[in-house]
């Protein structure tokens, strides 16, 4: 009977947990191109980090997180940056969309403002 | 001479009645008078909104792009931790409104006042040098002639290769402080009052101020409204210049003010001679209710497009009234983005942005809740302030100089409604008294003192219809051929059927009881009303009693005794004949 390698354990234990980081990332979209020749970058919370050159930021790179706003989250450099939508591509990004506006309009309101735009990315729940 | 007479009482009675409503309308007691103006422009505006630019050519052309309370929050994730957010961030925002669309727009108009009064203007250089750098100040900012007006400023930007960045200030008639930071962004760019508080749309200001107090102010030539200023450097792109002489002038002008040479100034005040009667449209841009969909997931939650004119007649005739009343609230007629949404850029495509910002005359501004930036629209109820002037601006594309103009800005209107009010009136009473001479007739000829319902119905549908009628034909005639804002078409409408009703309040009912008083439900309806009339009649003898009793109460007045309704006596032995 021969001992099971260290090694191979330790490989499916990485895979074990790569594979749904990797669908889990998948699911939230992917970043296809950057836009900009130099992009802003910023942290979870929105506090400005610096610039990135397009250059350096490899894609197509999976979404990791969303950040307040709607900042779009990718991981560069061993950590995770997080980007303005109006500077990338992205793909499958918008299908977590789910606007609560109607509902959050009262019944018989005469306030135009419900309707004078789209709210914000606030509107919108993840499922 | 008896029909002179009597066509001579008729006109006396008319112009009295025309007299008295110019009176009252004059007064303006209680304010009556000009909310009574607002209901009727309103209630006709409700009714004929979605026939407004049916062929979309001014929508093609505007976009809004806003800020609110949700932006801001949702901009918390892009480092805007403060509000005002600094210069810097706010000219990243006018960068992305002037790259992200693949072209820069045609024009940019901010709905926001930068005096640069509340506290350090931290990053102003920053913004200073974007804007000048989109209106290519460099090429235009050194020759005096392009400072001769703003319209020959905004002809020098487009000269020049320059996006027109037009920045709100506050009117110089009202606010004698230009300040610092104004002056820096005046030099760089174009600054246009912001309309407070306004009844009509203005197109050009001239405030009358000498060469010092203008310089000081910061006035160069006259002021352009917003609408006006975008208009121009719309019209200016224009190979026939929108077909206004003036534009064509201005744009002839430019390439020799960029050179250095003096220029006059051109006079556009015969062109734009009124303010504007803004006209809002309910028909949403197909951009906007795409976007939402794209955006949102779903669609628009706003009134459906296709409700035409009769059923929103049908509508304001209903309980169902009202401005922007709950599910019936109507989209902005403009294609609306909040600044956020293109940040996050959920759902958008780059043919959105493209279609959003890239050659479009776009207007930026706030529509935060706690500000008081709202106007009152007809059609969609609270507005942002920034779509009155880009509903002014979709007004001037659509229909050119032949804008609607207010007319109260104009002419004396209530002398105009009281005119029209004198003819119906006149009319009227010829009807009466024709119904009157027909009953003549009738009495001396057959012996009948009735008329028969063949003669006066037609009659009475006549006066009623007519008169009605001519107030609609003039409202329509007023705005579709005099472009003028509509007249007080419910003002009018009452005044002259409360005159009717009260000329016709006796030969009416007797005309329409005498043709129908041989049936028996009636007979039975008329001895009943009689009875209830005697009934009264006790109760106010009795009321009257008490309060002043009689000096000798045994005796039975006339008064107190029964009427002769028991006796059943004959209600039409003398024809009713009244003139009025």
């Amino acid at each position: 009977m021969s001992r099971p390698s260290l090694t191979r354990a330790a490989l499916a234990l990485l895979v074990l947990f790569l594979v749904p980081a990797v669908a889990m990332a998948a699911g939230m979209g992917t970043v296809t191109k950057v836009l900009r020749p130099q992009v802003h970058t910023f942290d979870d919370k929105g506090q400005p980090t610096g610039t990135l050159a397009a250059a350096d930021l490899r894609v197509p790179a999976p979404i990791v997180a969303m950040g307040t706003g709607g900042s779009i989250g990718v991981n560069h450099d061993g950590k995770v940056v997080f980007l303005r939508g109006l500077d990338v591509q992205t793909e499958g990004l918008n299908a977590t969309c789910k606007p609560v506006q109607t509902a959050a309009r009262s019944s018989g309101s005469a306030y135009a403002a419900t309707n004078m735009g789209l709210g914000g990315p606030a509107d919108c729940k993840k499922p | 001479m008896i029909v002179v007479g009597r066509i001579l009482k008729a006109l006396l009675v008319s112009l009295l009645l025309a007299a008295s409503a110019y009176a009252v309308a004059k007064l303006n007691l209680f304010g009556l008078e000009g909310e009574s103006d607002r209901l009727a422009d309103g209630v006709y505006q409700r009714i004929t909104a979605a026939d407004y630019g049916a062929d979309r050519k001014g929508q093609r052309q505007i976009s809004v792009v806003y800020l609110d309370e949700t932006s801001m929050e949702a901009m918390k994730g892009y480092g805007w931790n403060r509000f005002p957010p600094t210069y810097d961030q706010q000219w990243t925002m006018y960068d992305d409104v002037m790259s992200s669309g693949g072209a820069p727009p045609a024009a940019i108009y901010a709905d926001y006042v930068y005096t640069g009064q509340g506290g350090a203007n931290e990053g102003f250089q920053t913004f200073l040098t974007g804007v000048a750098a989109a209106t290519k100040a460099a090429a235009w900012q050194g020759a005096p002639g392009c400072q001769t007006d703003p319209l020959i400023k905004i002809a020098c930007i487009e000269a020049a290769g320059g996006t027109p960045l037009i920045f709100a200030k506050p009117s110089p008639a009202e606010l004698d402080i230009f300040t610092d930071v104004q002056r820096q962004l005046d030099a760089v760019a174009v600054l246009a009052p912001a309309l407070v508080n306004v009844e009509a749309y203005p197109m050009i200001t001239r405030y009358g101020f000498d060469a010092a107090k203008a310089r000081r102010l910061g006035v160069h030539g006259f002021d352009v409204s917003p609408a006006l200023a975008m208009y121009a450097a719309w019209c200016l792109r224009q190979a026939d210049a929108c077909g206004i002489a003036g534009f064509a002038r201005v744009k002839a002008m430019a390439a020799g003010a960029l050179a250095g040479k003096p220029v006059t100034s051109v006079d556009l005040t015969p062109t734009f001679n009124a303010p504007l009667d803004v006209v809002w449209g309910s028909r949403p841009d197909p951009a906007y209710l795409a976007v939402t969909a794209a955006v949102t997931g779903q669609p628009a939650p706003c009134r459906g497009a296709a409700s035409g004119w009769l059923s929103r007649l049908g509508e304001q005739m209903a309980g169902l009234r009202g401005p922007a009343a709950g599910a019936r609230q109507e989209c902005p007629y403009a294609l609306t983005l909040g600044y956020d949404r293109i940040v996050a850029g959920l759902g958008l495509q780059s043919s959105d942005l493209q279609r959003l910002l890239a050659g479009r005359l776009v207007f930026m501004g706030g529509q935060f809740r706690a500000s008081n930036d709202w106007v009152e629209s007809p059609v969609h109820g609270q507005a942002p302030g920034v779509h009155f002037h880009a509903m002014a601006l979709d007004n001037l594309i659509e229909d050119g100089a032949d804008y609607r103009r207010n007319a109260n800005m104009m002419l004396d209107s209530d002398l105009l409604k009281s005119l029209l009010i004198a003819a119906l009136a006149f009319c009227g009473v010829m009807g009466v008294m024709a119904r009157n001479s027909l009953l003549d007739h009738a009495t001396l000829t057959r012996m009948e003192p009735r008329l028969h319902p063949m003669v006066y119905a037609p009659l009475y549908l006549l006066i009623y219809g007519a008169s009605i009628g001519v107030v609609f034909l003039a409202t329509w005639f007023g705005v579709s051929f005099a472009h003028r804002a509509p007249i007080n078409w419910i003002g009018i409408s009452a005044c002259v059927l409360g005159f009717l009703f009260y000329a016709t309040r006796e030969t009416l009912p007797a005309d329409i009881l005498g043709s129908i008083e041989h049936l028996s439900w009636v007979k039975h309806t008329m001895a009943a009303l009689r009875l209830f009339r005697q009934h009264l009649k006790f109760e106010e003898d009795r009321l009257v009693t008490h309060r002043a009793p009689r000096p000798i109460p045994s005796v039975e007045t006339p008064e107190a005794a029964p009427p002769a309704a028991e006796g059943g006596g004959n209600p039409q032995e003398a024809p009713v004949h009244v003139q009025t």
